[in-house]
């Protein structure tokens, strides 16, 4: 009988625990990999860095990868002249993380020919270099493709300012040479999105130690192929074959998952550990979207929500069901993924069968991934659109047949603005680097959060996000929900403004550990003799004066503040199907939520308004006004061209409407009176009828 | 003497037409402003309003071939010949004379039921105002289904400008109308009519019979 049942239970056993080998065993269809050093020598044999370019590329022409990949070159072989751009910031030279400032991190990529050096290459991979998977401009710099930034003698870099070759002296805030040839270059990194377990903090820190070379080889140290030893990387002998091999299962090759993606991008889930929140740039999409990529129910996620027993929906439904970021962001060359563009094939197919064959794929994979259309995805605009849209794999008209005027709706609504209206986790608010803290860092106000981020205690509410116009691609305006960024920060120059270099607002304000007496003087409202928090605002002309004298003081030329406002649309974290916006007042009524205000700052440094980042292809349709001592965005579709029902009005129709009803009420009661009147004076008071009866 | 000014056919056509423009303005005002008078889902109030919307169009075409074919539609016209005396003695009939107890310039009859203002007024209601109405509120139905199609007349801000403006204005007629029901023979008397068709014509002095009275004739104070 025992025996029976185990060979009746067996089966069910192992399917049941298929997944879980699964996850242990990555496949293994891929052959072993000679690991080699730049030299193409077996790094088992060299003790050098693993070369990923040259290591993968025995078989995958990494060459062109990296040359077919946004996410090496960050726009930096879409660079123009600094400010060359109209939409752009005065100082921006590119649509991309290399050339296109962002107050979130602040520091300058200096470009050549400025003066004044912030951020140069080095300390850019150093810095920033935890987003960025490798190659490019971390190979490359400011040099296209000409030469390794590393090439050349160091002595170059003595003269002028350089910012491939120079670093900003943290301690006297002068160029310092950088010595590529310690560092090496951190090249494309393959290992970060194609092994099963990549050790990211290892690479991380790898990239904050100066040790670029090596950054890739630390990713490998999940998988027994190196250790880290006192002296740096070692190999483990054990883990490679003779000639130098490791298998693909120990290296754990396979095709990247969204926690790969989450590793530069945001917070993305598998698995039954619950969701955290780290609630700082790390989580770089959840800390600026309020989006998690994840299937677990939010109930059951170690964040503190609010009413967190209602939350019974997953973090995202297509995580849920299991979809991958590459599932929507495809390589475009990929054969089973592959759909010709309507622009480029001939109007009289409505399929192409002509594409790569597999072998012709895997040699030379485009790295260029499908992409949307964001207002902060300037990067590679000519792929906007790429991607599978939610149409594209939904049959909209079978699941809309309850929405009344799907045609309208459709057109002026993306999908996100009623499948998304609730960002879950909180977002960054605010940023203020008109005054940093004592370690140079800004000031920053989060939304969809009651109390502190670095409370365990603080309540996560998320938020709404505001809904925007975007133009389409395809020519259309749609509504799509977005998170406000509102940045204020120094600008220093007349004729070639740059943000004043963070290295100098800490020397301005900062003295010692400490803030400056005079700042103190002038912001210490309490008269403690300290700062806090509350005391840290411009917000009154003199303090604003006192601040910019500190600039000036330290050299800061013409000093002023400037804000703007950086649209991130929110695109991850759908809901179940009966978690969308159904009732129709949502949006039918006067305070909808289409006009629904939304908080831009709790102050307003310097009093000056932000203005709206131009190259996000968004237009605020509303009015940034003071409410007090807060800032609130108080969307508007009159101004976007939308007719709303029940939510738009012409006030002036409605008043000449209420004028024409009133005075015909008047008049004709006037009349009415005055007939009654006339008619008792003439009849007498018990009426002339009455007088007739009687008679 | 009794006289029938309206065919069942007119009162029936007369208050399909009333019961559907208030239910268009109750349900034109929920979708207006939902917050002040959503008594109705949305939906639902949406719904009712263009199913009314072409209850009301259908009913306007009806009533039009029957004018047309029956002639009727010559009570509707002004008469140029002494239109400008017949309307200027009509206002100052309801400027004066109506509070006088003097007797309507112009009797209703059952071949002359309007005097030249209503004539006027229904001329402009019928031609202006109500295709107005239909064609915006038709086309704001169909901008809904073919967004598109709409942006060459200024798309729904325009058209909502226009039929919320047709529709106060509608309003406005409506109020002056009924108010308009009670200046007859006595004030229930065109209402009376309306519904049983019939409506008591003044006695000749030939008959040896009273001449009309007041309009308020037949109220208690």
């Amino acid at each position: 009988m025992t025996h029976r049942l185990a060979r009746f239970l067996a089966p069910g056993l192992i399917l049941a625990a298929l997944p879980l080998l699964a996850a242990e065993s990555p496949p293994t269809l891929h052959p072993a990999v000679l690991l080699v050093d730049v030299d193409g020598t077996p790094v088992v044999q060299s003790g050098r860095p693993v070369s990923p370019m040259h290591s993968c590329g025995k078989c995958h022409d990494t060459r062109y990868i990296a040359a077919h990949n946004y996410h090496v070159s960050l726009g930096s072989d879409e660079v123009t002249a600094v400010g060359a751009v109209a939409q752009r910031r005065a100082w921006d030279y590119g649509p991309g993380g290399f050339g296109r400032w962002n107050p979130l991190t602040y520091r300058y990529l200096t470009p050549p020919g400025d003066q004044r050096l912030d951020l140069g290459v080095a300390e850019w991979v150093q810095r920033q270099g935890w987003r960025h998977v490798g190659g490019g401009p971390a190979v490359y710099g400011h040099r296209g493709r000409e030469a390794p930034v590393g090439e050349g003698s160091a002595a170059q870099a003595e003269t002028g300012v350089d910012p491939d070759r120079q670093v900003l002296d943290a301690t006297t805030g002068q160029p310092r040479a950088w010595d590529w040839q310690q560092s090496g270059v951190a090249e494309l990194n393959c290992f970060l999105c194609h092994s099963q377990s990549p050790d990211n903090a290892a690479r991380i820190q790898a990239l904050a130690e100066g040790r670029f070379q090596w950054a890739a080889t630390a990713t490998l140290a999940a998988s027994g192929v190196v250790r880290k030893t006192a002296a740096g990387w070692e190999y483990v002998a054990e883990a490679f074959d003779g000639d130098g091999n490791v298998t693909a299962q120990r290296l754990g090759i396979r095709p990247p998952t969204s926690q790969h993606c989450g590793q530069c991008h945001g917070l993305t889930q598998h698995g039954t550990e619950p969701v955290r929140l780290d609630l700082t740039l790390r989580q770089w999409s959840t800390a600026t979207k309020g989006q998690v990529f994840s299937g677990q129910r939010m109930f059951e996620s170690a964040v503190n929500l609010e009413d967190k027993s209602h939350w019974t929906r997953p973090w995202d439904v297509h995580a849920e069901a299991m979809l991958e970021c590459s599932s929507c962001h495809f390589p475009l060359n990929n054969p089973s993924y592959f759909e010709s563009s309507p622009r480029n094939r001939p109007a009289h197919l409505r399929y192409e069968p002509r594409r790569l064959s597999l072998d012709e794929y895997l040699r030379r994979p485009s790295h260029q991934f499908a992409k949307g259309q964001t207002a902060q995805g300037t990067v590679a605009g000519h792929l906007a659109g790429t991607m599978r849209r939610c149409e594209d794999c939904h049959r909209v008209e079978q699941t809309h047949d309850w929405l009344p005027y799907p045609a309208v709706h459709l057109a002026r609504l993306s999908c996100e603005a009623c499948h998304v209206p609730h960002a879950a986790a909180p977002a960054i608010r605010q940023v203020d680097w008109t005054l940093v803290d004592v370690t140079g860092q800004p000031q920053l106000a989060w939304r969809g959060i009651r109390g502190a981020v670095s409370d365990p205690a603080a309540v996560v509410t998320g938020f709404a996000p505001v809904l925007l116009p975007r133009s389409d691609l395809n020519g259309g305006t749609r509504l799509v929900p977005h998170n406000l960024i509102s940045a204020w920060y120094w600008v220093e120059g007349g004729a070639t403004p740059r943000p004043v270099r963070q290295f100098d607002l800490q020397r301005a304000f900062i003295v010692d550990g400490a803030y400056h007496p005079e700042l103190v003087a002038a912001l210490d409202a309490n008269r403690d003799g300290r700062l806090v928090r509350e005391e840290l605002v411009l917000d009154t002309p003199e303090k604003t004066r006192v601040a910019r004298q500190r600039l000036e003081a330290v050299g800061v030329k013409e000093p002023r503040i400037a804000g703007e406002i950086q649209p991130l649309a929110t695109q991850h974290g759908v809901g179940p199907a009966k978690w969308a916006t159904r009732d129709c007042q949502t949006c039918h009524q006067a305070d909808s939520r289409l006009g629904e205000p939304l908080l831009l700052a709790s102050r307003i440094p310097g009093d000056v308004l932000p203005e709206l980042v131009g190259d996000s292809g968004v237009e605020l349709r509303g009015v940034v006004a003071r409410d007090g001592q807060t800032l609130v965005y108080r969307p508007s579709t009159a101004e976007a061209g939308l007719y709303v029902l029940g939510h738009d009005r012409w006030a002036a129709i409605d008043w000449l409407g209420s004028l024409l009803v009133l005075s015909v009420v008047l008049g004709t009661g006037s009349h009415a009176g005055l007939r009654w009147w006339s008619y008792r004076k003439r009849t007498g008071r018990s009426g002339r009828r009455e007088e007739a009866d009687d008679a | 003497m009794r006289e029938q000014v309206y065919s069942p056919y007119e009162r029936i056509w007369h208050w399909l037409q009333a019961v559907a423009m208030l239910l268009l303005i109750a349900t034109g005002a929920a979708i207006h402003a939902p917050d002040v008078f959503g008594v109705l889902p949305f939906a639902w109030a949406v719904r009712i309003h263009n199913s009314l919307g072409f209850l009301l169009v259908g009913n306007a075409f009806l009533g039009a071939f029957y004018y047309i074919s029956t002639g009727t539609i010559r009570q509707y016209l002004p008469e140029p010949r002494d239109f400008v005396s017949l309307a200027f003695r009509q206002t100052l009939y309801y400027l004066s004379g109506i509070f006088r107890g003097e007797p309507h310039p112009l009797e209703k009859t059952a071949a002359r039921r309007l005097n030249p203002l209503q004539q006027v007024t229904y001329l402009i209601t019928l031609n202006v105002l109500l295709p107005l109405q239909i064609v915006t509120g038709v086309l704001m139905w169909g901008g809904q289904n073919w967004p598109h199609a709409v942006q060459y007349v200024g798309g729904l801000p325009t058209l909502g400008l226009v039929h919320t403006l047709g529709a106060w204005t509608f309003g406005s007629f409506i109020l002056m109308h009924v108010y308009l029901t009670t200046t007859g023979r006595t004030p229930l008397a065109h209402l009376k009519a309306m519904i049983t068709g019939y409506e008591d014509q003044p006695h000749t002095a030939a008959e040896g019979q009273p001449e009309p009275t007041t309009e308020l004739e037949g109220l208690r104070p």
